[in-house]
């Protein structure tokens, strides 16, 4: 029993002594200032917050009762989560496609040579480097019932509704403003797998007879598709943690039509104190990105490059 | 410097500062408090002051805590540093109080001989639980009509008094309501309401019903808080005398009132100063809320708690007592932000005759505290929710009434 110790001791010294385990010591030792921070910050809550969804937790109550799966009961017994949950399915289903064809159409464009190339690239991308707290202030004004949107709107006779405030409107106008958001950086991205396509795969296309429509079915999609896994995969990861927006806009209202599932994570967890209870909802979450990850690596990914 | 110099200087203020502590017994209590305004701080730091003058030895360090408030004092409650004395909003009380975060104050109000009956015993009850005292009210607001003169004279209509019922909601109404420019949008609103249960409830109370029975802990929103919400959601959606505060451009119902363009919106205390510097020119009265079955109100109340985890309580109790003691409160009140919560003080309250405080002052008698059951925070949400598909989205009310009652009956 005692030796025990001194055992470990002693093989790590000769373990450490060895020559042909110096590169690997090396490399372990630079590697551990960041697998401490990921352990502590990424790994830890994660494996916590799975344990506190089988537990209840108050907050400011130290205990923590085991509860097994009551919480993911209420939850799916919950009409609210449901309704979180369509919401936040219908944002994704509404943003990421669109965002998608917009930022490719964008770098089309903008991988010719047109005028002003440079001032319409740094326009589009602006947005992303923006905080999203300040886009959504900006955005609050704009859709103001009196805001700039529907004034436009009224210079060709429609009047416009209090965007926001209205529940038939109010998530659209934020899955608006977020493709607005997101599409100059998903251009960026597909501006740089375009470049990336030699041109004489067009000019042979062009040879044999192509016209610009099989040029761009047959060659630039198939040849993107790395980009586009790229993009689907981070927009819908993106879309499914919808918060600050919501958070900043609407809080969720009115009527609830823009509560999303973080956001409502956000409100068991930081407003009701229902650590456990939120612990569970985050983890449905996770095995919702986990899946729809994995399928879409499944039909989008390819390791064939060209 | 030599070595020994900088040991001795070390050892050298150690000592002082155990010797001053010994001596002197100085102790620094934490006061927390949400920020409302500038002259509320710039009141409170003076409340203070002339608290450590009278307790040279008690030294008060006031934290306001700007943004969620709960939030934060929640989360210093589970990490052991949340301050000794702070604010507690009436309806969060019950959460606070069943957890056993805070210090049961019985036992110092008998040693200190602290006189109760002073306090209305409603706002009292807001922080008693379970036969124990966990805090005293700061001061009380209550709800009232608040409307704009010049709209009412211009449409030939008398002002709103104590005979008023909801029928005159109507009636007025109907006869500010107009499109001032004719440009087929109405631009002058008889009322403006919040879909939030904070502003529609005195209308359950009105009509005799209730949302929730916090003895059972029960919902039991029922035949009389649906005929209410059909009432409330009428004014907008069917007789169209009444919008939201966005629909005027406004933030909050205050504010609307301070556009120029509202009759009547109902609120609180706080909107007298707001109007004084934000819309002098808006001439404005105040009214008893209309009653129906009944004539009722909200009460909104604060109270100083002390959290179990204090280790200062004898001297956070002092500072407590002295906040909401006579001679304190009767200086926070004259602020005007709120009214007193103790009867001697309220006598001699500096707006005892102010006319527009009346109607705030007499619904004390008839308020119902803005208070329900520990856990309510994800029903009361239901409940706003639902209001606002009743208000914005048309939802059928009766439809509402029932998922208010099932979400409440599966949260508690």
């Amino acid at each position: 029993m005692f030796l025990r110790p001194f055992n470990l001791m002693k093989n790590l010294l000769s373990y450490i002594k060895r020559e042909s385990n110096q590169e690997n010591i090396a490399a372990y030792t630079m590697l551990l200032p960041a697998l401490v921070i990921i352990g502590l910050f990424l790994l830890f809550p994660a494996f916590y917050s799975l344990y506190l969804s089988f537990h209840e937790w108050k907050l400011i109550i130290p205990q923590k009762p085991f509860v097994g799966f009551q919480n993911y009961k209420a939850l799916f017994s919950d009409g609210l989560f449901w309704r979180a949950m369509w919401n936040t399915v219908y944002y994704v289903i509404g943003v990421v496609p669109t965002q998608t064809v917009i930022a490719l159409f964008l770098a089309m464009v903008a991988n010719r040579a047109i005028k002003g190339k440079k001032f319409f690239k740094i326009a589009y991308f602006l947005p992303s480097v923006t905080s999203s707290v300040v886009i959504s202030i900006i955005f609050l004004h704009l859709y103001a019932k009196r805001g700039l949107i529907n004034y436009a709107l009224s210079l060709v006779g429609i009047q416009g509704p209090n965007w926001l405030e209205d529940p038939t409107f109010s998530l659209e106008a934020i899955m608006g403003m977020n493709v607005w958001t997101t599409a100059g950086y998903f251009m960026v991205i597909f501006l740089a797998g375009l470049q990336n396509i030699p041109d004489t795969y067009y000019e042979a296309a062009s040879v044999d007879g192509a016209g610009p429509r099989e040029k761009f079915f047959k060659i630039t999609l198939p040849l993107l598709k790395p980009q586009i896994y790229f993009v689907v995969v981070m927009g819908m990861i993106g879309c499914f943690q919808v918060f600050d927006q919501v958070y900043v806009m609407t809080s969720g209202g009115p009527a609830n039509s823009t509560t999303t599932i973080v956001y409502y994570i956000y409100k068991y967890a930081f407003e009701y104190f229902q650590m456990g209870y939120a612990a569970a909802a985050a983890f449905i979450l996770f095995v919702i990105i986990f899946t729809a990850t994995l399928i879409q690596r499944r039909y989008l990914e390819t390791d064939i490059s060209y | 410097m030599s070595k020994k110099l900088i040991v001795g200087l070390v050892v050298f203020s150690m000592l002082v500062s155990v010797i001053g502590t010994v001596i002197f017994a100085e102790e620094t209590v934490r006061l927390s408090g949400w920020v409302s305004s500038p002259e509320e701080t710039k009141l409170l730091k003076k409340l203070l002051k002339s608290f450590e003058d009278e307790h040279p030895n008690i030294n008060v360090k006031y934290e306001p805590i700007s943004g969620n408030y709960m939030q934060k004092i929640q989360t210093m409650l589970a990490a052991g540093n949340a301050p000794d004395v702070f604010y507690l909003d009436s309806s969060e009380a019950p959460t606070l109080m069943n957890s056993g975060a805070l210090q049961p104050l019985d036992k110092y109000i008998e040693e200190t001989n602290f006189n109760l009956d002073d306090f209305s015993d409603s706002l009292l009850n807001g922080f008693t639980w379970k036969g124990s005292v966990y805090g005293l009210p700061k001061d009380v607001s209550t709800l009232a009509l608040f409307y704009n003169k010049e709209l009412f004279d211009k449409a030939g209509v008398e002002y709103p008094d104590k005979s008023w019922t909801w029928q005159d909601y109507i009636s007025a109404g109907k006869k500010i309501t107009k499109d001032t420019d004719d440009d087929g949008e109405i631009d002058q609103w008889g009322m403006v309401l919040n879909a939030n249960l904070s502003r529609f409830l005195p209308f359950v109370y009105q009509n005799e019903g209730k949302f929730i029975d916090v003895e059972k802990s029960k919902m039991v929103a029922g035949q009389n808080a649906l005929e209410a919400l059909e009432f409330y959601s009428n004014l907008k959606n069917k007789y169209e005398i009444a919008t939201t505060p966005s629909g005027v451009g406004a933030q909050w119902l205050g504010d609307a009132l301070a556009k120029g363009n509202v009759g009547m919106v109902l609120t609180g205390n706080w909107t007298i100063p707001y109007m004084e510097n934000n819309a002098p020119k808006v001439e404005y009265g105040t009214a008893v809320l209309p009653k129906k079955k009944q004539r009722a109100t909200l009460a909104f109340t604060v109270g100083y708690v002390i959290p179990k985890q204090s280790n200062k309580k004898e001297a956070a109790w002092k500072l407590l007592s002295y906040l909401t003691g006579k001679e304190g409160m009767r200086k926070w009140t004259n602020l005007g932000l709120a009214l007193p919560s103790r009867h001697s003080v309220m006598e001699s309250f500096k707006y005892q005759d102010d006319p527009l405080r009346q109607a705030l002052i007499d619904g004390i008698d008839h308020a119902h505290p803005w208070q329900f059951v520990p856990g309510f925070g994800p029903v009361l949400d239901t409940i706003n929710s639902e209001l606002q598909a009743v208000m914005l989205n048309g939802k059928d009310p009766e439809k509402a009434i029932k998922a208010i009652r099932e979400k409440g009956n599966k949260e508690l």
